[in-house]
């Protein structure tokens, strides 16, 4: 099953996919999440039902979701 | 006398050659600017293109991306009436509709919320459907911080609901 952080953003959403049995991927895509979270991103886990807020990478997840940060309109 | 004619027509046909000079300089300068006139036609705005392509492209995207998170009954209404019904944590429900502003509205007691992302250049060219997402997940994963961040407007607002 692949597993894919789809990142919403100006192009609809942009995808990243990794393997969590590559270090190296894995890592690539734990950069990219904990960059954006340190933007104040929020990020959803959808693996289940319901999907869950998480503050950290989960490498085994299938499906992470992350938007710019929510404010007030 | 007759140089003097003589004088007379060639000054006249010196006239008209001038005249013929200038007729057919101005005309060569109208063909230029035709020509400069139609190749702009032909090639209109083309960074205006590109950018309005790549609009519809992230719109469809988003689109298609919302509708793989909907429920099959979010996504007839969606389909049908351009919003859906959310249940948030609480049980409360929430529709959520097509629009920039105050699109969420509470099904109990019609107070309608505004939650976006925030206002930077990169984020006011996300698609729409791609906040609604958004705003459908924060209400079902974390309906507290949903409700802290958003704006409230305890007028029910009926239009275009």
């Amino acid at each position: 099953m692949p597993h894919r952080l789809k990142i919403i953003d100006h192009n609809g959403h942009t995808e990243l996919g990794w393997d969590p049995e590559s270090a190296e991927a894995t890592e690539v895509v734990r950069e990219r999440f904990d960059a954006l979270m340190r933007r104040n991103f929020i990020a959803f886990d959808l693996s289940n039902s319901p999907g869950e807020v998480i503050r950290e990478f989960r490498p085994h997840s299938t499906e992470l979701l992350i938007t710019p940060k929510f404010v007030g309109g | 006398m007759l140089v003097a004619a003589l004088a007379g027509v060639l000054a006249v046909e010196l006239q008209e050659r001038e005249f013929a000079a200038a007729a057919l300089l101005v005309l060569w300068f109208a063909a230029v600017v035709l020509v400069i006139a139609l190749r702009r036609a032909q090639e209109p705005g083309q960074p205006d293109n590109a950018h309005r392509s790549r609009r519809l492209a992230a719109g469809a995207r988003a689109c298609h991306l919302l509708r793989e998170h909907l429920n099959e009954e979010q996504r007839e209404q969606f389909e049908r009436a351009g919003s859906f019904v959310v249940v948030a944590q609480s049980g409360r429900r929430y529709r959520i509709r097509s629009a920039n502003t105050s699109n969420v509205r509470d099904e109990t007691d019609g107070a309608s919320y505004c939650v976006q992302f925030r206002s930077d250049p990169q984020c006011l060219r996300i698609p729409l459907e791609d906040l609604m997402l958004a705003q459908k997940l924060l209400l079902e994963c974390d309906e507290p911080q949903f409700l802290r961040i958003a704006n409230k407007s305890s007028v029910p607002d009926r239009r275009g609901w």
